[in-house]
Parts: C-alpha cells; structure tokens; sequence
C-alpha cells in the first residue's frame, strides 16, 4: 500500500482539529516556517526530529494507526504495536491477561471501573482487539462502546461530545448534558455496559474532565452497570495519584499491564523456536520494542557467525527508541548526575504504584526501569544492560558537547 | 402424579390392610375362633381327629369316675376299668389299663387317623385319695404335646394368671422387637426424639415422612416447640418440598427478602431465577442466580450442564434437589475456582424453618466461594451499603436528631465524607417530614446538574430548580446533600459567589437546606475568605479518621460474618493503629487479608497482618497527596513539609515528629523565604488532608497514618526535599 505524502497527511490532520501552524510549531518546540515547510512538502522532517514528530502526533491527537502512518509517511518506524484489526474468532485464542483484566473488572464492587496503566512502547492499551472481541463476547455486541477523546476542536466542548456520541453510535447529541443523557439511557436497558476508554489522558483538559464527572455520575447512578475500562501510562498516573480532583479516577482500582512473556511473543512470531524466544526476552529485559528488536536480530540469517548475546546488546543499546527516551533526561545536568550514580547499582528503589521521586517515576513509565520482584519486595531495576549502556553512551555523549 | 407418588399410595394401602389382617387374625384366636382362618384351617385338616379327641375327653372323664366311684364304694382300686355302654371295643377310641393302685393309664386306639400321631400313646391319670383331685401326665409313648390338654402337660399347670402373663410378656416382646425394627429402618426419627434440634438437620425431602412418623408417635407438636418452630411454618415448609419450582425459589427468597424474578437467557435444565439481593446483607453482592435443577437428574449431569455454561461473574446458588445427586452438586461448589454455591437439603431445611436465612447464606457463600469476590470490604469510593458503614454515630447525630440546618462537610479525600452523606440519605428515606437528596457535582456547574437531575432545561435558574424539589417533597422540608463542591468553589469565589448568594437567600426563607462536602476550595471558603456567603452559612463538619471502636469493629465484624478470625487479640488494634483509623485504609487491609487466605484457611496471624500492611493497594491509596490545591507553590510547599516529616521519622534519631521552627529553619538554610502564612495553611491543608497531625503535645507533628512513612526511603525524602528547596529558591531568585 502507498504511504501517503507526509505534507497531505500533516495537512489533513491540522485541517481537522483547526490547528494552526504556529499552534503546532509552539507545542513541539520547532520554528512556524518549519512546519510551514512540512505542510507545503518543502522538507520533511530530519532524523533527529521524529520525537518532535511524535510530538505532533499527540497534540493532533491521532489514533494510534494514525500516528503509525505519519510516522512512516515521514520515514521514521511506527511507534505503536501493530494488532490485527480483526477481531479474534476463536475465544480461546484470547490472553490470559484479558481474561484476568475483564475478570477483576467484573468483580470490582460498586463501581466497576479499572485504570490500566501501561508504560511507554506497549499500545493503549496493549491487546486492544483482544480487549474488545472478549468484551462482546462477555457483554453482547450492543453492549460494548469504545472512547477515544479526541482532541478539542473549537471553542466550546460540543464537537468534542458529539465525536464521542458517534464513537458510541448515540444520535442527536450536542452537549454535554445530551452525551450523558444518551448513555443513561443505554444504561437503561438490561445488562451491564462495557466501556472502554483509550487516550484518555491525551484529551483536552477541560472536556476530559467534563467526561470524567459523566461517567463517575453514570458509575454512581448505576450501580455496578457501567464497566470502565481506563487505559493510559504516565499521564493518566498523574491525574490519578498526583491530582484527585477527578474522583471518577478516586473510585477506580489500578491494574498494571504485566511484565511481557514467552508465550506473547510466541504470539507474534510463532514459528520462532522457544529457545530463541527466551532469549530474546532476556536480552530486552521484556521491553516490547527491544524485544522485538532482538528476535529479528537473532532470527534473521546472518554472513557471520550466530549473534552472541554481547552483540545483540550493544546493537539493542543503539535503538532509536532508547536514545529518544534517555536523550531529554539527561540534558538537565541535576539529573545526569543522579542517574549517572544508579547505573551501577542492582536496585533503584522499592517499586511502589506511583513513584515519589519525578525522576525515577519518568525512567519507569518510559519503560527505562522493571518491576522486579524478589524475597524482600518488588524493587525497581533497569530494564536490561541494553538501557544501561545506552544511558551511558548518552551521557558521555552529553559530556563531551561543550558547556 | 409422578410414578414415586404412585407407588408410595400403594404401600400405605398394602401397609394398612396388612396391619388390619393381623389385628384380626390375632383378635379371632381367642375371641371367636371359629372366623379364625388359622382354626378354620386345622378343623378342614385334621377334624376327625379333633371330634375322636372330643369323645376321647369324654371317655377319660367317665373312666376316671368309674375308678373312683369303684374306690370309693370297696375301698380298693379296681383292676380293669371300661367306659360304661361302650361294648364293641372296636368302637373304643380310648382304652384304660390299670398298671398301679390309684393310677389309670389310658391308651388312644387306632380309631385315630394315622397322621394324628396318636393310635398307642397314652396318658397316665393318677388319683390323690387325700383330697380326690386327677393329675395327669404324658405317659409311654406320650402324644404329641400338641394334642396334649393343658392340664395334662408333663409339669404343673399353667393358672389363668399365668397365662395372661405369658400374653402380655410375648406381645411386650413383641412391640419391643417390633419397635427396634421400626427405628432401625428409621434412625431419624429415634435420634429427633432424643435431640429434637436434629430436625434442622433432615434433608428437606425427608420432611413429610417425619412429619406422618412424628403424628403418629403424637410427638410433632412437642419435636416443634423444642426446636422452636411455627406449626404455621412447619405447614409451610411441608407445602414446600411439593411445590413447583418456581414457587420453591419465591418462598426461599422471601426468607432473605430478596426480590425473585425469571432468568432471562438460561438454557440449563430446570428452573433459574434471578435474585435482587437487599442492601442489608452484609456481603458485596447485588445479586443471584438461583438454579433449581430438573429432579430427575442426575448430580453427574447437573454439574455437566453448569461447566457449560459462559463464564459470567455472577454467582449461581445452585438448589440440591435430592440427596442421591447432593455429593457431585457439593463436590464441585466446594472448589473456589468457581463462582457456584451449593444449598444442600439440609441447609433448605434450616433456611425454612430457622430465623436468620441471611446468615445461612452468608456463611454457605464464605464457605463455597472466594471470600474475596463476596467480602463486604468496600475499598473505593463512598459506601454504598449499610452493612458495611461503621461508626460516625456523633456525626450522624448532629444531623439527623436536630431540626433541619446547612452543614458544611470538609475533609480530605477518600476520608469518608461521600459515605457519611450516602448514609444520611438512606437515613432520611421514608421520613415523614424531611425529604432529603444527594447531589455529586461533576464540574463546576451546580444548576446544570440539578437541571439533569430533576430532567429540566439545562439552563433552568437555580431558583426554579429548588422550588421543583420542594414540589416533590410533598410538604415536607428539603436538605440538599451537595457533594463534590470543590470545583464550584473555586469557580464560584472567582466569580463572586453568585450561585451561593442565591442559596442562602434560599436558606434563609426555609425553602432547602444544604450540605456541602469538599475539601480545600470549601475549608478555604469557609474559614479564610471573609467575604464567601459560606462564613456563618452553617455548621461546619470536620471529617477526620474513624472512631476506635467502629475501625475495630470494621476490621473484625465482617471478617467474623465470613467465618474469619485474628488469632491473637490485638491484631485488629494493631492493624487500626497502623492505618491511622483511616475507615478506606482499614478495609484496604482487610481485603487484603482476605486475599492472602488460602484454601480453608480461617485464621489471620501477625504475619499475614504484616504483609497485608506493606502491600501494593495499601500504598496505592497513600498516594495522591502531591497535588492538594491548584496552586503549585503550595504544593510545592507541602511536599517539603512531608519530605522534612519523612526525614525526621526515618533519620537515625528517629525523632517522634517536627515542630514549626524545624520547618522554618529547613527554608531559612536553604535561602527561601516563605510567609508564615503560607506555611500555616499549607500544615491546615496537610492536616485538613490527614496527613500529618499534631502530636497529643500539640507542638509536633507527626503523620496522621503511621504508614504514610513506609512509603519512604531516608536518602530518597532528603534528595526530593533538597530538589524541591532547589527548586523553590530558583523559582523565587526568577521571580
């Protein structure tokens, strides 16, 4: 299939939500000619740049397919797992993770609603097909919806409920009052309502928030009736464990996404033996990316002899994702130095569900940092030697730039 | 009718003319023997030789006379004897031999049939001269005994009494053995005599059978009053077991006074039912599916069917139909993994009859089922069911034993202020003369939402909105539970209090009353904004931890109700103290308790306690203090604050708190200069917040939650409070 222009596509996506040039050239830290230039296919953006780009993409508030496509459009990988848009037609084939996640949603009382918090390079959430065919197969077709906030277009919050009403194949909505009053109304009806609600951190504030008071009345109003399933990472955390003005998110019980296993990556390549998989489990430290990463390094035929496991770290130790996570971390001096003196050590700190410490709590939902558990607790640990070696390689790059 | 009512109404006929038979059989041998069949059956076998015997009475009779007329008249015995008029001696049926003085032996003939057994035998007579009484005995050969008379057996005879004695010893014996028989085939009804409370112990089937053996022993009313049933009841529970299915799921429903309908949806064998379960029982359990299994089925095939059926979350009481299928039925709710209860026949039987069906079911469902998907323990969010809503009596009855007024309600979050106004809500439910509604605001908009609420135009006035609860009140007076107030606070002392002006006004004429609950917005609006409408409004309500007893009470009563207990006492003190009687705190622990139980295990000790202390929710719900208020500066404030706490308990001294001039002196060294009013509201707000408070001195302050320090490392509190003084002096040096 042919990937789109990156100008066309930039140009879509500004179109739809009315953003201007100098509203993205501000947000992601670049000049207004610049992203003149992209929109007019002029240039396209370097290859340092495709954090910025990525950055655009969240304030475009583009799907993850969406983001995945400008990326490619741009040249850069795509940043989101690719899942098969298909649903799953064999109900056994569905993730014990799923199966567990839909479970506890189901026997959270009174209020069925679940945060899942997933750290950086997992999808939002991870297993979303998978989330949804087991809801429908649960709940009923007509009784699952799927939330994706967009993004604010406009003044006012209407065309933000009314992308929502659609979303939810509710009509005649407008406000937010309509929104609240349609959903009530499918509340009515017998059997509970699956919810699931993705990208909810990205959305504008404002209207976010008007969203969560809708669903924390329509939580209350109806018992046990509306099953919430939140997804987010880093952002979401935040909003749960740092603000507490959105009680929808007070009454919530938190899931993390697991740690990633042999049998999910048997999942994406199956004819991989299981040797190979552990392997490369091990090797990423079960960082999705890298061990993606590490399973094409070590199946993919090569002139010279088998990869050793020193070879692959180091090549892993240059992913692109690791630089782009490590690079804005490192560049405040303070937190170079703190860094700089955990490297070394075995354990960062006891793993806790939201992290005091801001620095720690970045490396952990970047995906830089594990939740380990051992006899004494669960300790927070680096990922693999490949996130290791990179954050030394970053900062000895750093040192050597002139002050 | 089924084919086992049939064939039991044939036995009770067969019993009964079998029972009349040998009544009669037994009455006729010795009242009229000639409708005896027994009698009547030895006459058409064996008459001749009974009428042979007859003139053989006869016949001795007349000999003994002649031998003692003969004594009597020549004082000898004579030597031949013959029965006077009788000459052929072919015709003789008895002949008389006379082998000593004052004996006569009389010898049967061949005149008696040979199976008679008589033809040659004979009886000895013997005379006593003193007193003229015969005595007679078997003689050589003796007849059969059967034909012997009694006074003629080979010892003395029998009197009357003797007799009657004998009668009365065989039918004693009779009934005796009779009696074993009876209750070894029924050992029930032997073992319900001896402990009558044994009857709520008899599967439900076997009712009606000891109900007919308990009347006719003339015992039911006595069995019933000792165990303490109803007769109205008992009728009830007999009507029951014959009821169709549907009927048997309403009654048992009555007795929990759950709300029973038709399943939809089910395809299983039998009749399913959906429960709405009442907010009184004390487990997290809005309802059930009740399945009563077609009784021709096997346990086997009950059990087949439910393993087929989807995996719901839902949990289906299943309803033992008989004894023969109750092992399979029980054998597969017993194991946790699934979500399905067992109410076995015996347990109807008390669910019938026994007062307190809840509690049978809450101890049936502890027993069957993960206690962690029935635990009572609500961990988020105000308490929604009464059952598990402890403490908080003063405060309840500051509000609901006075006439009614405006309350302010501050607190932190997640300290119970939701669930304080949820339980005044169902307090006032049904109250003749206060209508009371709760109202959680989801923004800043209050007329908005009460417009949702009451289903009017969005942009109806705050006023118009009132006078429709009034109307809806019937007369009676309002108080308006408004919860969540904080967002329209702040947007209201941005505006000038506008909406809040109207309320008062409103108040004040005694149309609607209010209670407001918030945190920092409200706290700030009612103590430190002189202007705010709050000021004076009415009586503020600080919302603190629970009361010592209720969290005791919290930490055990619904443990106990689920059949677990601490094994040693001050365990619950001891778990209470570390949360600080944090109400949301305690349960978190408690559900975590519940969680670590393993299979059967019933007991919590010290270990257990410490790990669920330390676990993962536990911190998760100490989180969220970071960001108490808009302002970052405050924040930013009271993070330092904590952090300085944190160091202070976790340093080497480990002092017992902090006092203002610590903290003061932290920002003094650092080179930050912070207002004394700053730092006094941000410790109100730290305090408001439960996070710290002061110690019983007054002069320190510690942390509210003795846990809130395990969240906390010493060398990681000093770094974030250096970094966040770091912070703050560059802030202020930009500024």
């Amino acid at each position: 299939m042919a990937v789109p222009a990156f100008a066309e596509l930039l140009s879509r996506h500004m179109r739809r939500i009315r953003a201007s040039a100098g509203g993205v050239a501000a947000e992601i830290g670049i000049s207004r000619e610049a992203v003149n230039n992209w929109r007019s296919g002029a240039s396209l953006p370097s290859r340092r740049h495709r954090d910025r780009v990525l950055g655009c993409c969240n304030y475009l508030r583009l799907t993850e397919a969406e983001s995945n496509a400008l990326l490619c459009s741009a040249g850069f990988e795509p940043e989101f797992p690719v899942e098969p848009a298909v649903a799953l037609a064999v109900r056994n084939a569905t993730p014990p993770t799923v199966l567990h996640l839909l479970d506890r949603l189901q026997q959270l009382r009174p209020y069925p609603v679940c945060l899942l918090l997933t750290q950086a390079h997992w999808g939002q959430p991870p297993e979303r097909e998978a989330i949804l065919a087991e809801a429908v197969a649960r709940y009923g077709h007509d009784r699952v919806l799927h939330l994706q906030p967009p993004f604010r277009a406009g003044e006012g919050d209407e065309d933000y409920f009314a992308r929502l009403a659609e979303q939810c194949g509710l009509e005649g909505v407008t406000s937010d009052a309509g929104f609240e009053a349609a959903l009530a109304r499918r509340l009515q009806q017998p059997g509970s309502l699956f919810c699931l609600v993705s990208r909810f951190e990205q959305g504008a504030a404002g209207p976010r928030d008007v969203l969560a008071g809708i669903l924390r009345s329509l939580s209350e109003m109806y018992s046990g009736k509306l099953h919430l399933l939140i997804c987010g990472g880093a952002a979401l955390a935040d909003l749960k464990y740092q603000g507490g003005d959105l009680s929808l998110l007070n009454i919530a019980a938190s899931e993390q996404w697991p740690e990633l296993v042999v049998d999910d990556l048997q999942r994406t390549a199956p004819d991989v033996p299981d040797y190979l998989l552990a392997r490369a489990l091990h090797l990423s430290g079960g960082h999705p990316l890298l061990a993606q990463a590490a399973l094409t390094l070590l199946t993919t035929p090569s002139p010279e002899a088998v990869l050793d496991d020193e070879a692959v770290i180091t090549t892993l130790s240059t992913h692109p994702r690791l630089w782009e996570a490590l690079l804005p971390v490192l560049r405040d001096v303070h937190a170079r130095a703190a860094i700089g003196s955990w490297l070394d050590r075995a354990r960062l700190a006891p793993a806790r569900p939201y992290l005091i410490d801001p620095l720690l709590r970045q490396l952990y939902w970047d995906n830089l940092l594990a939740v380990r558990v051992h006899a004494d607790g669960a300790w927070l640990e680096w990922r693999c030697d490949a996130v290791r070696r990179c954050a030394r390689h970053v900062i000895d790059s750093l040192a050597e730039l002139p002050a | 009718m089924s084919a086992a009512g049939g064939m039991l109404l044939r036995w009770r006929t067969w019993r009964l003319l079998l029972i009349a038979a040998a009544t009669w059989f037994i009455a006729s041998l010795f009242v009229a023997p000639m409708l005896n069949p027994w009698v009547a059956w030895k006459i058409r076998h064996d008459g001749q030789s009974m009428m042979l015997m007859q003139r053989a009475r006869i016949d001795t009779m007349f000999l003994r006379e002649e031998a003692q007329g003969y004594w009597e008249r020549e004082g000898a015995w004579p030597t031949a004897v013959a029965v006077p008029g009788v000459h052929d001696p072919a015709e003789a049926v008895v002949v008389a031999e006379v082998p000593a003085p004052f004996v006569l032996r009389l010898r049967f003939t061949a005149k008696f049939p040979a199976n008679a057994g008589l033809a040659g035998t004979a009886l000895d007579h013997t005379l006593d001269p003193a007193n003229g009484h015969w005595r007679c005995q078997p003689g050589t050969p003796a007849p059969p005994s059967r034909w012997l008379a009694p006074d003629c057996q080979s010892s003395a005879p029998w009197t009357i009494i003797e007799w009657l004695c004998l009668l009365l010893g065989i039918t004693a014996l009779l009934l005796i053995v009779l009696g074993l028989i009876w209750f070894r085939a029924r050992p029930a009804v032997a073992s319900i005599l001896h402990a009558p409370r044994l009857l709520l112990q008899q599967p439900l089937q076997a009712l009606p059978a000891l109900d007919r053996q308990l009347g006719w022993l003339r015992l039911r009313a006595r069995v019933l009053a000792d165990v303490g049933v109803a007769g109205v009841r008992w009728r009830e529970t007999l009507r029951h077991v014959e009821a169709p299915a549907d009927a048997q799921a309403a009654l048992l429903a009555a007795r929990i006074g759950a709300a029973d309908a038709p399943a939809q949806g089910w395809t299983l064998p039998g009749c399913v039912r959906e429960w709405r379960l009442p907010d009184t029982l004390p487990l997290a359990l809005e309802r059930l599916w009740v399945y009563l299994p077609d009784p021709e089925m096997t346990g086997d095939a009950i059990v087949q069917q439910l393993r087929g059926m989807p995996n719901g979350q839902d949990v289906v009481l299943l309803v033992s139909p008989s004894l023969q299928a109750e092992p399979a039925l029980m054998a597969y709710a017993d194991d946790p993994a699934n979500l399905c209860a067992c109410l076995d026949q015996a347990a109807q039987t008390r669910w019938l009859l026994q007062p307190g069906a809840v509690a049978l079911l809450v101890a049936l469902l502890a027993r069957q089922l993960k206690v962690t998907r029935i635990s009572p323990y609500q961990t988020h969010g105000g308490i929604t069911r009464p059952a598990a809503f402890f403490g908080r009596e003063s405060l309840l009855a500051r509000v609901l034993n006075r006439e009614p007024g405006n309350y302010l309600l501050v607190g932190g979050r997640q300290l119970g202020k939701t669930s304080l106004m949820k339980a005044i809500e169902r307090r006032f439910v049904g109250h003749p003369h206060v209508h009371c509604r709760y109202l959680s605001l989801r923004d800043h908009r209050l007329a908005v939402r009460l417009a949702v609420e009451l289903g009017l135009p969005e942009d109806t006035g705050i006023d118009v909105l009132v006078a429709a609860i009034s109307a809806s009140a019937e007369g009676r007076r309002v108080l308006l539970l408004i919860d969540e107030t904080d967002l329209f606070l702040r947007d209201e002392a941005q505006h000038g209090y506008p909406q809040l002006s109207a309320l008062r006004a409103i108040s004040e004429e005694g149309r609607c009353h209010f209670m407001l609950a918030g945190f920092w917005d409200l706290y700030e609006a009612v103590t430190l904004d002189f202007a705010s409408p709050l000021r004076n409004f009415g009586e503020v309500i600080h919302v603190g931890g629970l009361e010592d007893e209720a969290c005791h009470a919290l930490a055990t009563e619904p443990m106990a109700r689920l059949g677990v207990h601490f094994a040693a006492l001050d365990l619950p003190r001891t778990l209470v103290a570390a949360c600080g009687r944090r109400a949301n705190l305690v349960a978190i622990v408690c559900q975590q308790l519940l969680s670590q139980l393993g299979r059967g295990e019933r007991v919590i000790d010290a270990r257990q306690v410490h790990a669920a202390l330390g676990s993962e929710p536990v911190f998760d719900a100490l989180a969220g203090w970071a960001r108490l208020t808009p302002d970052p500066l405050a924040n930013r404030i009271d993070r330092i604050v904590v952090y300085r706490l944190a160091c202070a308990q976790l340093g080497p001294g480990a002092e017992r708190g902090v006092a203002l001039e610590d903290v003061l002196a932290d920002f003094d060294a650092a080179g930050v200069v912070v207002e004394a009013e700053t730092l006094r509201r941000a410790l109100a707000r730290l305090q408001l917040a439960y996070v710290i408070r002061r110690d019983d001195s007054g002069a320190r302050f510690v942390f509210a939650v003795p846990l809130f320090a395990t969240q906390f490392q010493l060398e990681e509190a000093r770094a974030l409070q250096q970094r966040e003084l770091q912070a703050l002096a560059s802030a202020a040096t930009s500024t």
